[in-house]
This record gives C-alpha cells, structure tokens and sequence, in this order.
C-alpha cells in the first residue's frame, strides 16, 4: 500500500517490483491497487481575476509598461494667444466687419438726407444780425421749413422715434406764430416806410426818430425770436449721437460697448499677468 | 507573506484548491466560493502565515470549509441529487477505467474521498494530509488504506458485472 501512496523510496520499491515478479499469484492485486490510482488531470479556476489583488499588481508594473498603456498626448504649448484674447479679438473683428458691411449697402435715400441735415448745419442763422429785415426772415423761414422737412423724414421712420417726432411738433407749433408775427411785423414796417415817404419830410423830424426807434425795436425782438429758434434746432443732443460716414450710431451704447472690450482685455492681461 | 506572495499564490494554488473542492463537492458554484473564502482568509493572515506553508493553509481551510458545507446540506436536507450531480460532472472524464473510478470515488465518504484526492492529485505526504485534515499521520495511513480498498473491490465489482 505506501508503494502505491508513494511514500517508498526507490530501493524499497524496486525490492516490492521484485517480490511482485517473484509471485505472480499477488500480480493481479498489486495491478488493481495501481489503478486506484488517480491521475492529476489538468483543472482550472477561471475566476482568477477575483482573487488578486490589483493594488499589489498595478505596483509591480514596470513604468515603461504603464506608459506603454497611456494615449500618447502632444505637449500643450501656452502661447500670447490663449482662448478669452482670441474672443475678444474675433468679437472686435466682427463688429468692425458688420461696420464696413453695412456702409457697403447702397442707401441713397439716406444719403440724400444726409445732404440736407448738412445744409440745416451750415444755415446762416448770425446773419439776422447783419440783414436786418426781408432776409433774416427769410432765414428764420428756411429754418422753420428744414424742421418741418425733419419732421416729415422722421414720420417715415419706425415707432420708436414718435416721441422724439411729438417734441418736434411741440417745437413747431410756436415757430409757425412766429412766422405770422414776422410776416405781421414787416407789413408794418413797409406800413412806417411808406408813413415816412408820405410824411413832409421838414416838419416830421421827430416823427421820423420815433418811427426808426419803433424799428430798431422791431429788429430786435426778431433777432432775439430767431436766437431762440437757434438754441431749439441745437437740443438735438449731439454728443449722444455719432456720425461713422453714413451711418448714424448711438454714442452712449457704443460707448459702453467698448468700455466692455476695453475691461475684457484688461482682464486678460491681469490673468495672464497673475 | 507579502502581497505579491500572494498573488503567486492564487497563480499557484488555486487552480489545485478549486479541483480538489469540486472533486469532492461535484458542485462548481459551491467549489468557487470556498476557494474565495479560503483565498480571502489567506490574505486577511497573510502575515502570520509563512510563504512556505501558504499551500497547506489554502487547503486546510478549504477542506473544512467543504466540511462545513456538506454539514449544512445534510441539515438542509438538499443532498437528495448529490451523487447524481457528481456523476453528470465526472462522466466528461477519457477512458471506461476512469469513469468507473469516478464512479466509485463518489460512493467513498468525504473523509476516504479527501484522502485519495490530497494524496493522489497533490502528492501531499502523510504527515500533510494529517496536518490539512486534523488526523494523524496513522490515521491517514488507516484510513487512506481502507479507501484504496474499497476503490479495488468497486473496480472488482464492475469489472465482474462486465463480464
């Protein structure tokens, strides 16, 4: 039996091999024992995976095998251009583009108007003081009829410029008494005038000083109504509005616009700097 | 032991400690489950046990792990379809002689059943087997004797009914 559990040494089972041959009535036994015998017959655990221990095992790997395994990455480069600078430029970039784009459309009814804002700029309003009479009416008649002109262009406008329209009425109402106070005011002096050819010229001296206070006094009331009409075309507001060729741009909006991009690209630099 | 120790260790050991277990139980799911929890104790006493002496501590713990195992199938009553699992399972062995001893290894006790499969499959000395099964060195040689018989007078048996 230890032959057949192994447990003899080489000597001893070579003395049992030759009691075996030397009786042959204990062979057939002795075979039989044999085959009780199991032969190691290959078995595997397939769940090995459970059993490790990855920690201990990542451990063991060689760096260059981990390496092997990582995506290979190119370097990132930090340059001047980093993502925010490119926005703000392609923001600024954009906005100059739309500019050009938009003075690119033909608009020549918009230049016509420009034309004739310029000539309500360039009226020779201080000449009232040097033309007294016919002409400095005529002038405050030009003024007059380039706000209503104004007025007119506005009414084709959106909704959004009523009030502004409503103001100008509100401003015109009173210009147009002024223009029948005028047109009054030089039928009488042509009244006076014709008073002093008709008058005898000897005995009407003192007549004739009134009737000149009278007019110089007229004169002055009608500068000092065309002044008023000056400094109500000027309420415009020039400073909120700005002029880019033919394109009218509201300063303040463009003004905050790019106090923005100047406060983006300071920040930038400060990040950069930090 | 050391952790890498213990990796060999499931490298080495487990593939031993699963057939010795499914041998015996003829139950794969059941077979895997102790030799994780043999595994697991292994590594809970990696450091009381020497790298050496791993082999016998697997399988001493996964032999009374089976025992354990079987104890509570008997109690569960559920042990009605055991030798005909085992059967299903050994059939897929090469030869008629093996199958017949497949056969008759199934019809030993766990104790005889564990002795064979510890000293033929593993090589495992007397003294080993004493050490992994709690008996002593003529104990095993007893008992290990009387299971050698009993697979002759099985193989005798068939070998009869055959003819």
């Amino acid at each position: 039996m230890l032959y057949i559990d192994n447990e003899l040494s080489t000597e001893q089972k070579t003395a049992v091999e030759n009691f075996i041959e030397a009786n042959p009535n204990y062979q057939k036994e002795f075979e039989l024992l044999k085959q009780t015998v199991f032969a190691p017959e290959p078995f595997e655990f397939e769940d090995k995976i459970l059993l490790y221990r990855l920690e201990e095992m990542e451990a063991s790997l060689t760096t260059t095998f981990k390496q092997s395994l990582c995506r290979n990455e190119g370097k990132v480069i930090e340059g001047y251009f980093n993502t925010k600078l490119i926005r703000s430029i392609a923001a600024v970039a954009a906005i100059v583009i739309l500019i050009i784009g938009y003075n690119l459309i033909p608009t020549t009814g918009k230049q016509n108007n420009q034309t004739e804002l310029t000539k309500n700029v360039l009226l020779p309003i201080n000449n009232t003081e040097h033309n007294i009479g016919v002409s400095s009416n005529q002038d405050q008649k030009l003024v007059v009829q380039n706000k209503i002109h104004k007025i007119a262009q506005n009414s084709t406008k959106p909704t959004s410029t009523l009030p502004s329209i409503a103001t100008e009425k509100t401003d015109i109402t009173p210009q147009v008494g002024m223009i029948q106070s005028i047109t009054n005011s030089t039928g009488r002096l042509a009244n006076y005038e014709n008073e002093i050819h008709t008058a005898p010229i000897v005995n009407n001296s003192v007549a004739i000083t009134s009737l000149k206070e009278k007019i110089t006094s007229n004169e002055a009331s009608v500068v000092s109504e065309a002044k008023e009409e000056f400094e109500n075309i000027n309420t415009d507001n020039p400073d909120r509005t700005i002029y880019i060729a033919n394109m009218e741009i509201d300063g303040d909006k463009l003004r905050g616009f790019t106090r923005r991009i100047g406060a983006l690209i300071k920040r930038n630099k400060t990040e950069k700097e930090k | 032991m050391t952790d890498k120790d213990f990796n060999n260790c499931v490298d080495a050991y487990s593939d031993g400690v699963y057939r010795f277990i499914v041998k015996n139980l003829g139950h794969e799911a059941d077979a895997q489950d102790i030799v994780q929890t043999a595994f697991e104790k292994l590594w809970v006493n990696r450091a009381k046990v020497e790298n050496e002496k791993a082999k016998s501590y697997l399988f001493t713990i996964a032999y009374h792990q089976m025992i354990d195992h079987i104890r509570k199938d008997k109690r569960n009553n559920t042990t009605d379809n055991f030798e005909e699992v085992k059967i299903s399972i050994h059939q897929e062995g090469n030869g008629e002689l093996k199958q017949i001893l497949l056969k008759a290894i199934n019809e030993l006790n766990p104790t005889q059943r564990s002795l064979v499969l510890l000293k033929d499959y593993e090589g495992y000395s007397y003294q080993e087997i004493g050490e992994i099964m709690d008996l002593s060195e003529s104990q095993v040689k007893v008992y290990l004797h009387r299971a050698r018989l009993l697979l002759k007078e099985k193989l005798v048996h068939l070998e009869k009914m055959r003819a």
